[in-house]
């Protein structure tokens, strides 16, 4: 195939060739993906969830009425007591002030995965940026970012973002873009130019740079493609940080968003129902669940997709 | 002729892999006499380390052996339960191996790493095994007084000659080294080769020296085994194998190096690479490279054919029989 | 090594600097004037707020505010807490900080060896039913969410089994008649406790000398003789149920902790031994003819731990965020429920006190896990 192949690849533009080749590298890796379990779970578990946030306005369109279903508005007046119990009509019951705790569930979900995304974009592109920069250029800018990545590292994240939510009033997007700051100059950073540093020594830079290629060509070009599959990789662990994060934060009411999986145990200790978890399960374990759930599934898909990117994990 | 200290019979052996079975080793059969060292020579990825593996049973999990005997003292190491494998190792048999820098564990002394050994085979225990390590060390070449140092503080040298030490600590009654000088610097190399040869005699153990380096084995060996993509093509001793060669590939492989007796020839390359051992070539496994293949090569497995007693070598066309 | 100390010392005071720097521009870039949070605040007399204003420099510009925050940190003035009017933010720190230190080694401890313990498990089996449970149940404890799991636990082993109290450091009826308070009480504990460490680590190094069939032993011995050293002084003490009621009230805590944290030390345990497994000197042990048992333990656990010990770092931030958050969850009074109290009160000067101190705390975590790391490693030890 290479003799025949290789005569035909000057005819195509760069751009195909190109996408050509990653879509063939997506393929490979796929394969090495769903070889392994626990890494497909994961990826089921987000589906799931991705499905709940999806069919939430669906629902609210068509079958549910929004004076009621509401998840931050509603209220049920046919119900007496609240939180009610589940049933045909509330699934996952009532939350002490009255509203549909699975309308709230899955509402919550598109905060959440908001949130992760979002903070995970921030975070690669930082990281991969000052990877890239510090690898490429060493000296100062070197020594000045794996410092900062030190101090960031070492220092405890949500106590940050504790002192911070004291300091300065967050709401959803400014705690979006905390944490992906925050962790886009820490640990990703550090990952990211070693791998970086590897590339620099590959004799396809020396190439591009003996052709004339400027340095952002060198990084944009020949860097950025190859850090991709690890930045990938961070964001999903930047995912899973994020989530875990607001939900402590919302959790201690330390944070000024109007619904997500922290705020529907939040309301229930607010009013006193936290410690009859027995009595008044769905008021807790749904929510505590979905923010564990999703939080262990970007993880494994994390750590799946560690095991392809990283061969030195692989069994073959 | 004595009886041999080691006799290997039909050894096949495959590693598994994603894209099927790669043969490493295939139907490999000799025999080791006492004293002797045995050179197996071959290319890289031809399956002369992975013989040296398999005789030690020393293979990660997706190798398989697929038959044949290795046979010592009348005991067939390949149907041992691995327990009792684990007495022979080292005991027995011990290996040189081809990563120096690595075969020392970096976080305990380079003393304790041997003394373990013979602890562990019961060949000495407390001081006594510190003296022999001290004894050792001085026949290889090192300062007794290294031995409470740590890799890390060892040159290249030094830990190759450690890890030497560390081989014939227990006595074994056969030594495999496995190209055990490539990482070093031609002077040391040689130094170190000629104190290995010097104690392989005064220990009087059979060794079998694997290298890819034909000049090095003109230079230690008794007898000569060549290996070509997973298999053994001719074995004989050393004059046999350079002033008599049968096979076709023992020929190229000769032409491809500069003469030890300095005689002027022009050097000739191999063309074609190695084949892929997950689908090995028909017939004989060199054909595709030979330039004297024809139809026979390719369709059938050449047998050995003895040329000498203790040569044999397995071609259709052997050098001297152009006719054929 | 002393040039690697010295090195990671001057690294750690620069670090500090660094980060008591940032949270000055934390205090000083939030919206709204901090002189004016200081001195509105309702729970501060005038007086009390005119001298406040001259002790932090309140009046003076960025730079020398700059000077005199540091200046009053290294001198142990954080200022006074609001909610604690009068107390100083440094005395409550002193109180609650032993707490806190004794809830996160302990948890950290056993956490550490219960992950490596078990990730050399995995690295051995692998691909096996029990890699997989295992993987699982860790990652599920790992990312669990950490205030949730610990109201189950509370829920689980207080309410429902009524083995622990629900949380809080005393019970409040024992030590209504108690001789002494409960941070004497304490304080004899952590004496005792680092006194057990000390005698464990010396019969450690002993038996170590001993002859092969002793000194494979020297791991249990050392623990044995640590405990003694822990439990005789408290034996004839009349204050022994008072540290018992402590150490129940610990419980709990320390086993929510170690539940959340051990998954990150046993994941990285299995993937370094996967690692490690590949190197030439595993074969080489093997070789030797060492049995399988010796190969791992001694051969591929003993130079895994160093990988390990190193990403330590990463999960000491975590544990210590997981420590803050259970110990608000248990009411436990350290620093963490410090901190997070000050916050919703918005106790600004001890909010930033408390943060300093987590700050500091994971800060010498990290250089204690660098120290043992130096030693671990000959490679450092010898240079």
């Amino acid at each position: 195939m290479s003799d025949a192949s290789s005569v035909t690849v000057i005819h195509r533009p760069l751009w195909r060739v190109r996408l050509e080749l990653f879509w063939k590298s997506v393929r490979a890796n796929w394969a090495l993906f769903v070889e392994n379990p626990i890494g497909v779970i994961g990826l089921a578990i987000i589906l799931f969830f991705a499905l709940m946030a999806v069919l939430h306005p669906i629902l609210m369109k068509t079958v549910w009425d929004p004076t009621v279903y509401d998840p931050i508005t509603g209220y049920d007046f046919e119900i007496l007591r609240h939180p009610a119990p589940p049933s045909a009509r509330h699934l996952l019951g009532t939350d002490p002030l009255g509203r549909d705790v699975l309308s709230q569930l899955m509402y919550s979900t598109q905060t959440e995965f908001i949130l992760g995304v979002v903070a995970a974009l921030i975070t690669v592109t930082i990281g991969t940026l000052i990877g890239a920069l510090s690898a490429y250029y060493g000296g100062v800018i070197d020594t000045l970012f794996m410092r900062l990545a030190d101090l960031v590292i070492m220092l405890p994240f949500i106590s940050i973002l504790i002192v911070l939510s004291a300091l300065f009033k967050l709401n959803m997007l400014k705690l979006a873009l905390v944490i992906g700051i925050l962790s886009g100059f820490g640990g990703v950073t550090v990952i990211i130019k070693s791998q970086a540093l590897s590339i620099k020594v590959k004799p396809y830079i020396e190439a591009a740079r003996v052709a004339g290629g400027g340095d952002w060509h060198i990084i944009v070009v020949h860097f950025i493609p190859n850090l991709l599959p690890l930045s990938f990789l961070y964001m999903m662990f930047t995912v899973t940080s994020a989530i875990f994060s607001e939900a402590v934060l919302s959790f201690f009411g330390l944070i000024n968003i109007r619904m997500s999986w922290g705020i529907m145990i939040h309301t229930t200790q607010t009013a006193g129902y936290l410690l009859n978890v027995g009595q008044y399960w769905w008021l807790v374990i749904p929510a505590g669940l979905a923010i564990t759930l999703l939080c262990s599934a970007f993880y494994l898909v994390g750590r799946a997709l560690d095991e392809v990117v990283n061969p030195r994990l692989r069994r073959r | 002729m004595r009886e041999p200290v080691l006799s290997v019979e039909h050894l096949t052996m495959h590693y598994s892999t994603r894209k099927g079975d790669v043969h490493a080793v295939d139907d490999v059969s000799f025999e080791l006499y006492p004293g002797e060292v045995l050179g197996v020579v071959g290319e890289s990825g031809s399956g002369k380390s992975s013989v040296a593996f398999t005789l030690m049973r020393l293979l990660p999990e997706n190798a398989h052996i697929k038959g044949g005997h290795v046979w010592m003292n009348g005991v067939d190491l390949l149907t041992l339960p691995e327990d009792e494998m684990r007495r022979y190792r080292w005991k027995r048999i011990a290996m040189i191996f081809q990563a120096a820098m690595n075969t020392l564990n970096p976080v305990y002394k380079v003393g304790d790493q041997i003394i373990e050994a013979m602890e562990t085979h019961g060949v000495a225990y407390g001081e006594a095994a510190r003296k022999r390590v001290a004894e050792l060390f001085e026949m290889v070449g090192l300062d007794p007084a290294l031995m409470d140092r740590y890799p890390h503080e060892y040159s290249g040298g030094m830990r190759q000659r450690a890890i030497i030490a560390m081989a014939l600590s227990c006595d074994p009654d056969v030594l495999i080294a496995d190209e055990p000088t490539t990482a070093l610097d031609v002077i040391v190399q040689h130094r170190i080769l000629k104190n290995l040869l010097q104690l392989q005699k005064r220990l009087d153990m059979a060794m079998i020296y694997i290298t890819h380096d034909i000049a090095v084995v003109a230079e230690v060996s008794t007898r000569i085994a060549v290996m070509y993509a997973g298999r053994l093509v001719e074995i004989g001793s050393t004059e046999d194998i350079f002033l008599r060669p049968k096979h076709r590939y023992t020929e190229a492989l000769l032409q491809a190096f500069p003469s030890i007796h300095g005689e002027k020839k022009t050097l000739l390359t191999i063309p074609g690479e190695l084949p892929n051992l997950l689908n090995p070539p028909t017939g004989c496994r060199f054909h595709p490279r030979c330039a004297f293949a024809t139809e026979i090569c390719k369709e059938r497995e050449p047998e050995y054919r003895t040329f000498n007693p203790g040569h044999l070598a397995a071609c259709w066309h052997p050098v001297g029989e152009e006719n054929a | 090594m002393t040039r690697y100390v010295l090195r990671r010392l001057v690294q750690i005071v620069i670090t500090f600097f660094l980060f008591q720097t940032l949270t000055f521009f934390l205090l000083y870039a939030q919206p709204g004037d901090i002189a004016n949070q200081y001195l509105l605040n309702p729970n501060l007399p005038p007086d009390a707020a005119e001298r406040l204003r001259q002790e932090l420099g309140l009046d003076k510009p960025p730079h020398l505010q700059y000077i005199q925050y540091m200046k009053n940190f290294l001198t142990g003035n954080l200022g006074v807490s609001f909610t604690n009017y009068p107390r100083p933010v440094i005395d409550i720190i002193k109180e609650r900080l032993p707490r806190t230190l004794v809830l996160f080694f302990t948890a950290t401890i056993i956490s550490f060896y219960v992950g490596f313990a078990l990730g050399k498990v995995l690295a051995w089996r692998r691909g096996g039913l029990f890699e997989y449970g295992v993987t699982v149940v860790g990652v599920t404890l790992y990312t669990v969410f950490t205030p949730w799991f610990a109201l189950m636990m509370i829920w689980l082993f207080a309410y429902k089994l009524n083995l622990f109290p629900t949380g809080k450091f005393v019970t409040p009826t024992l030590w209504q008649n108690a001789p002494v308070d409960a941070n004497t009480v304490f304080g004899r504990m952590i004496y005792t406790g680092i006194l057990g460490s000390v005698v464990a680590f010396v019969v450690y190094l002993l038996v170590r000398r001993l002859p092969p069939p002793t000194r494979n032993m020297s791991g249990i011995l050392a623990v044995l003789a640590g405990l003694l050293g822990m439990v005789i002084p408290w034996v004839q003490s009349p204050l022994a149920r008072y540290a018992v009621d402590i150490l129940w009230h610990m419980v709990l805590p320390i086993l929510t902790l170690t539940l959340i944290s051990f998954a990150g030390t046993m994941l990285l345990t299995r993937n370094s031994l996967l690692e490690t497994m590949r190197e030439d000197f595993i074969l080489a042990a093997r070789a030797k003819g060492l049995p399988e048992k010796v190969v791992r333990d001694k051969h591929a656990a003993r130079t895994a731990l160093l990988p390990v010990v190193t990403s330590l770092v990463f999960s000491l931030a975590f544990a210590i965020d997981g420590g803050v958050i259970t110990e608000t969850m248990f009411s436990w009074p350290g620093m963490g429920l410090t901190l997070l109290n000050a916050v919703v009160q918005e106790d600004i000067p001890l909010a930033m006190g408390a943060f300093s101190f987590t700050g500091i705390l994971a800060l010498l975590a990290h250089l204690a896990a660098d120290l043992l790391y130096a030693y671990l490693d000959p490679r450092i030890r010898y240079s």
